[in-house]
This record gives structure tokens, C-alpha cells and sequence, in this order.
């Protein structure tokens, strides 16, 4: 096999006559304060994220009643990353990476924890997070294993559980392997490259209890209805994931979300919620013509 | 690169092998509409303009000339009242008339047709046109019809009379000194076998001063598929047109972009050095009837639905970054020499459909690029190309390569670049007539640098 390198990159694009780019902002914000909302009251008893650190110091200001963890200062980035790069002296543009936590935790066995990684931090981590133990057990079981299928293993949606095979196909290059997936709409993963979604983690399965009962807890903690309703209407919507060459594209009868993921030889293609492919049909009347008249 | 205006999807002709036809499939009504606004459009264009600093816009369609005269008058004028300086068309000719010749001479159109040569009787052996038994050599003729595939497949009898008004139309647009040019696209009926290529090359040499360029169709649908060539035929096609092109000073494309390419002097053709993202295809953003930017539809197709263009994404080279690490033989192009000269093609190219193959054009367009670079060699042996550069070096001499950057003389300062009278060109001469720059080796210490 050959070295890949990954290439970062992600972008959304609206079919003619959507635009719903405002939508999904409000989506990602209101999402963020769910998340917050759901340490403040109780629910779990940590929320862990990446911010700048203007931000970072604002909002220790406005929770000062909660306890806050720097765990490692690392490069920005934009949108999902699964590794940081973790910067051994805090530079004017850095990103914080964060514990926020409702109760009082030992500070240096989270560094620690973090720096190591593996299964134990997966562990520790998911349980302060409030994930189900199941999806903590897959998570642990699938993430950067090394499996025939990708080079590396970070973006899991190809492994959760209750995927079911309906076609496979020889392509030129590689193997066609297609997937459907139905079940809760709350443990949806596969528009999560743009930000919507109500779990912030990877789920084992779309039919996933415990999934199900964290993402209507998010929904709850959402003060906006539109933007619930908006949640529900999308993760319920048909939609392709297109896993090839390190490039993923989703597509729903409104948008096409292209992102990279991990690098496999085979298309690998899940359809969600009942998703087919639109049928575009030659005209009839020229291929009536065509097949009649023309020698090929 | 190029900027163009779509007042209307809708086509009287419909081309068998359109790249709106998907479009077309998904919303019949894109077919029939023909609904626009001027402000509307000429708003757009301007921020477009600003945004890409291009002055340029190209009416494209569906037919552009199913527009009123006096709405197009318009637009031209309020274009121009914008700061467009740079007016092309491209067109059926379906509609074409004397008041549009009198708006293309007011604004210096570039014409552009649509055109896959002629359909007459010929001589299978001399190449000779007649309605009966060639006058040379006496041999039945045979009904050539090269231009089948641009519509009206199913009535050969209006096909036939359309091609012949086309003819009128391209050589009165050049005897009126209007800038005129076709798009040729390379299918079964003009280049399925060497008789039909052949009489498609003798009709070109015939008109020198047309500017030409020769597009390979490229085809997903089922049912259309056998409308493409084979990948060994493209390659016997496209070298056969280099051939005659260079063999006879013609002004061919792809062929002279691909050599001003292969000397690092410059590089326009959008399909084979792809820079476009799927979110923004900066190689052409179409302005529809609505102002509305849409990706190139060719993309769009593979989509099999309409996308929006983004201008506010800043576009990203993510596809060549990434098929530049997969070998050959999983649909990527590692270890090509001419990757950096064609980025793996056109994304809306990919093998099976797929933007994330590499271009199902690679074969002629490394069998292309081999050509010309042989030929260019067996001439000045001690010269040094494009992909003579190491690696680095030609990865950061592309995006001058493809933007009309002065960086990319660099490259070739050490060459001499002379016109067909022998005469030394500046620089500036060479970059806005690139199709008669020839270049030769002043002396091997000039050329150390490379």
C-alpha cells in the first residue's frame, strides 16, 4: 500500500433555490449553548472544547460558578478535528482545548489522560460527557484501528452498527459497497460535517437508545423551536453519504456537503432515510431515434 | 477564468450531448423558460467581475440568441457602462441575423459557434465533395454527417439544413473581420472513424483563420454513453489533430494551450488543470437569468441536479492535493509527469462520473502532452520543460501557469521567443498571441537556469 497524506478541507453547497447558509449558523450556535446548558444544568458533567483564548477567558467569566480545565493549548482550526496539534507554548493565535466541568475533577490526571489518549482516555472522557456506555465501547472498539478497509479511522460512520449491505458492485478503481441506514432522526451523524446534528458524538447506531434519549435532551435545552423543528426536518431528511479517496460528499435533495474523511480504495455509500438515487431519464423520443436510425 | 451569462437555459436545438441535460431531466421547465432580468444579471455580473478583477462576459446558454436584439443591445450596453470590455458569445447560430453581426461589430464580440463540421457527400478516397461519383478518381460518395450530434438528432433533414446555415453563418461572421471561432466536440458521428475525422480536418485547414477548439463529449447518461469515443480512439484522435495542426500552423486547441503549457508560458484550458472547487468552480461561474451564480453545469450534471457557486468560498484545491497521492492504478494520478500541467482534469471529467477519479481524459491528455513535448525536443534538444522542473518547483510555478501572472515568464526567460517571421516578441506579445509564440534555445548557457 502507499502513503496518504490528509488534506483538510470542507464546504457546503445549496441546490438552486435554497439558501439556507444563515439557517445552519443559527443551527451550529444554538447547538454550542445547548451543549453548555446541559453541564450548567446537571445533565452531564462536562462539556470539552476548542476555543480561542479571548474566548475561552469570556467564558469562565460567564460561568464562574463552573470549574474549567486547560488541558493543552493546540493550533486553530475550523470545523472537525479529530487530532490537535498540540503546541508545546501557548502562542497569540492558539486555540484553547478545554474541561468544563460542573464538579470539581483532578486537573492533572485530564492532562495526563489526554496526552496518553487510547481507551482509557476514550473512557473517562465519554463518561464525563454523558455518552452511553455502548457507544463509548464501539467508539473505543473502532477509532484509528487498524482495519483492511481505510487507511486511517476517525470518521466511524462506515462501522456503526445496524448498517445493512444492499448492493456491492466492481467499479474500475476498487468496489462499490452500498449501505442503508434508518432509525431516530436524534442519532443522525451523517450532516455532522456541516453541524447539524443533537449528539456530538459518533453514535453505534442510528437505533441507539441511549443516543436517542441524549439527542432529545440537547433538543430540550434548544430555546429556539424553529431551529429544533429545522434539526428534526433535516436529520430526517434522504440523504447519500459518499465515502471515496479520502473525499466524503452528502448529499440531501437540498445540498451537497463535501468534506474529508478517511482514504479507502472502495466507494463506500450509505443511504439514509429511505435515500434513491434521482432517476434521470434519457428523452424517449431520441433514444427511439437513436436505436432506430443510427448505426453505432 | 471565464465569466458567463445564461439569460436562458432554454435551446431550440438541444445538443445530444448537452451538459445541461441533466438539468433539463431533473426541471423540464429549465428547457422551456426563457425568463430573465437585466438588472438583475448586470448586478451580478459586476460583483463577479470585481470579486475574479475580469472584465470579461460571454453569453452562453441554452441559445443566448433567443434574447430579443434590443434586450441584448441592452444588456451590451449596460455591461459596458460596468466596465465589460471583453464581449463573447457562444451559439447555435440558431436566430442569427444582420442585426446581430451590426452588435457584435459595435462591441468586438468573440464569436463562438457550435459546430461539428459539415454534412456533405465525400469521397471516401480524395476527401472530394460531390452529390454523385467523385470527379477525381470516380468513386461513390458517401454521406458524411459530422454535425448530427448538435440536435435535432431525429429530424436528419433539419439537422442538414441547419449545418449549412451554420457554414453560411461562420464564414460571413469572418467576412464581416468579426472574431469568430467553433467548439468542435469530438463524438462518434465527426470522429468515429478516420474518413469522418479527416473530412472534419480538411473542412478546418480549409478556413485557417478560424480558431478552433476540439472538445472531447463526455458523456454519463445511459443511452448517450455510445456517443463518446473509445479512451485508445481519443488518443489516436487528438494526436492526428496535433499532427495536422502543427504540420500546418493552424491555431488549434487544446493543442497550442497544451504546448504554451508544456514551455511554462501559459495555461487556459479549464478542463484539463482544473482549480475548480465543487463549491465554487472559478474556472467558469455562470450568471443566470435571475443573477443567480451557478457551478459549471457540466459539474453540476454529475450532481445530477443544479448547484449554486459560493462566491464568498474561497476555493480550495483539495482534489488535486488528493489524487496526486493515489497511484495509477486506484483512479489517481501519482507519479504522472504531466500532473502538474493538467491536476488531474476536470473534476466533472472523473472516471464513472465521479469527481473523485482522475479525468477519464488522461489517456490522450498524457498521450497529448508526450506529443508535444517529443516534438518540441526533437527540435531543441537542450531545452528544458515544464515537467523538467523538480517537483517543488513546478508546484509552485502552476498557479502562475494559469493566471495571467508575469511569474510565469520566469520560467522560460532564458528562451527566445520568436514569431513565425523569425522577429523577436517582447513578453507582452507572446502572453496575448501565445498560439504563434515558437520558441528555440538562444544558447544552453541561457538556458542553466530551468
Amino acid at each position: 500500500m502507499f502513503t496518504f497524506q490528509e488534506v483538510k478541507f470542507s464546504s457546503l453547497n445549496f441546490v438552486h433555490g435554497y439558501n439556507e447558509r444563515d439557517k445552519i449558523y443559527r443551527v451550529q450556535k444554538e447547538l454550542y449553548q445547548a451543549e453548555l446548558n446541559s453541564v450548567v444544568n446537571g445533565y452531564r458533567t462536562a462539556y470539552v472544547g476548542s476555543v480561542p483564548i479571548n474566548q475561552f477567558n469570556e467564558l469562565k467569566r460567564n460561568y464562574s460558578n463552573l470549574y474549567f480545565y486547560i488541558i493543552a493549548y493546540v493550533k486553530p482550526y475550523s470545523g472537525f478535528a479529530h487530532k490537535h496539534d498540540i503546541l508545546n507554548k501557548p502562542t497569540p493565535d492558539a486555540n484553547v482545548h478545554f474541561v468544563m466541568t460542573n464538579k470539581q475533577l483532578d486537573e492533572q490526571y485530564l492532562r495526563k489522560l489526554y496526552q496518553t489518549g487510547g481507551n482509557e482516555y476514550h473512557k473517562y472522557f465519554g463518561e464525563i460527557l454523558g455518552y452511553p456506555e455502548c457507544c463509548i465501547n464501539w467508539f473505543c472498539e473502532y477509532w484509528n484501528t487498524n482495519r483492511e478497509c481505510c487507511y486511517t479511522h476517525y470518521d466511524l460512520v462506515w462501522h456503526m452498527n445496524d448498517l445493512e449491505t444492499i448492493n456491492t458492485n466492481k467499479l474500475r478503481f476498487g468496489n462499490l459497497i452500498v449501505k442503508k441506514a434508518d432509525g431516530y432522526p436524534e442519532c443522525n451523524p451523517f450532516l455532522r460535517y456541516c453541524g447539524i446534528r443533537l449528539i456530538t458524538y459518533m453514535p453505534c447506531s442510528m437505533k441507539c437508545e441511549g443516543s436517542r434519549k441524549f439527542g432529545q435532551m440537547i433538543a430540550s435545552l434548544i430555546d429556539d423551536k424553529e431551529i429544533v423543528q429545522y434539526i428534526y426536518d433535516e436529520l430526517k431528511r434522504p440523504a447519500k453519504w459518499s465515502r471515496y479517496h479520502g473525499i466524503v460528499i452528502v448529499n440531501t435533495s437540498k445540498y451537497f456537503i463535501f468534506n474529508d474523511s478517511d482514504f479507502t480504495v472502495d466507494k463506500q455509500e450509505v443511504y439514509i432515510n429511505g435515500y434513491h438515487e434521482p432517476e434521470v431519464k434519457f428523452n424517449k423520443i431520441i433514444k427511439d431515434y437513436v436505436d432506430k436510425y443510427i448505426i453505432r | 477564468m471565464t465569466i458567463e451569462i445564461v439569460p436562458t437555459y432554454s435551446c431550440p436545438v438541444g445538443c445530444t450531448y448537452c451538459y445541461w441535460q441533466a438539468s433539463w431531466n431533473i426541471n423540464p421547465n429549465l428547457m422551456r423558460k426563457v425568463e430573465y432580468d437585466i438588472d438583475l444579471m448586470i448586478d451580478s455580473w459586476e460583483k463577479l467581475s470585481k470579486k475574479r478583477n475580469n472584465k470579461q462576459a460571454v453569453f452562453h446558454g441554452g441559445e443566448p440568441l433567443l434574447i430579443p436584439i434590443n434586450d441584448l443591445w441592452e444588456i451590451c450596453n449596460k455591461l459596458r457602462e460596468k466596465g465589460c470590455t471583453n464581449f463573447g458569445i457562444q451559439t447555435s447560430t440558431y436566430n442569427m441575423s444582420d442585426e446581430h453581426i451590426k452588435l457584435f461589430k459595435a462591441f468586438n464580440f468573440s464569436v463562438g459557434i457550435s459546430f461539428d463540421g459539415p454534412w456533405v457527400k465525400t469521397c471516401p478516397k480524395c476527401l472530394i465533395d460531390s452529390d454523385d461519383k467523385c470527379p477525381n478518381c470516380g468513386t461513390e460518395t458517401i454521406e458524411l454527417d459530422l454535425n448530427r450530434g448538435r440536435g435535432w438528432i431525429f429530424n436528419p433533414k433539419m439537422q442538414k439544413e441547419f449545418t449549412q446555415k451554420t457554414i453560411y453563418w461562420i464564414d460571413r461572421l469572418h467576412a464581416e473581420g468579426i472574431s469568430v471561432g467553433t467548439i468542435t466536440v469530438l463524438n462518434r458521428f465527426n470522429a468515429g472513424d478516420d474518413l469522418r475525422l479527416n473530412r472534419l480536418l480538411k473542412f478546418y485547414l480549409e478556413r485557417k483563420w478560424l480558431n478552433v477548439r476540439f472538445n472531447p463529449v463526455h458523456e454519463d447518461m445511459e443511452g448517450l454513453k455510445w456517443l463518446e469515443l473509445s479512451e485508445d480512439r481519443y488518443v489516436d484522435v487528438y494526436l492526428k489533430i496535433a499532427q495536422v495542426c502543427l504540420d500546418n500552423g493552424m491555431h488549434w486547441e487544446p493543442i497550442r494551450d497544451m504546448q504554451n503549457a508544456i514551455l511554462g508560458i501559459s495555461l487556459h484550458s479549464c478542463w484539463h488543470a482544473s482549480q475548480c472547487d465543487a463549491t465554487n468552480t472559478t474556472g467558469a461561474t455562470f450568471v443566470n437569468g435571475q443573477g443567480e451564480y451557478t457551478v459549471c453545469p457540466k459539474l453540476s450534471s454529475k450532481f445530477k441536479t443544479a448547484l449554486q457557486n459560493d462566491l464568498t468560498h474561497n476555493p480550495q484545491p483539495w482534489r488535486p492535493s488528493i489524487l496526486k497521492q493515489i497511484p495509477i492504478e486506484y483512479g489517481g494520478c501519482k507519479g504522472c509527469r504531466y500532473f502538474y500541467l493538467c491536476q488531474g482534469g476536470c473534476e466533472a471529467d472523473g472516471y464513472e462520473g465521479d469527481i473523485r477519479n482522475r479525468t477519464r481524459m488522461c489517456k490522450w491528455i498524457y498521450a497529448l502532452y508526450q506529443y508535444l513535448e517529443n516534438r518540441i525536443k526533437n527540435e531543441f534538444p537542450s531545452i528544458r520543460t515544464f515537467p523538467d522542473l523538480p517537483i517543488a518547483e513546478q508546484e509552485r510555478r502552476f498557479k502562475y501557469l494559469i493566471s495571467d501572472s508575469n511569474e510565469n515568464y520566469s520560467l522560460v526567460k532564458n528562451i527566445v521567443r520568436l514569431n513565425e517571421r523569425n522577429e523577436f516578441k517582447s513578453v507582452e506579445y507572446a502572453r496575448n498571441e501565445p498560439m504563434r509564440v515558437k520558441v528555440c534555445l538562444l544558447s544552453k548557457k541561457l538556458n542553466s537556469v530551468a
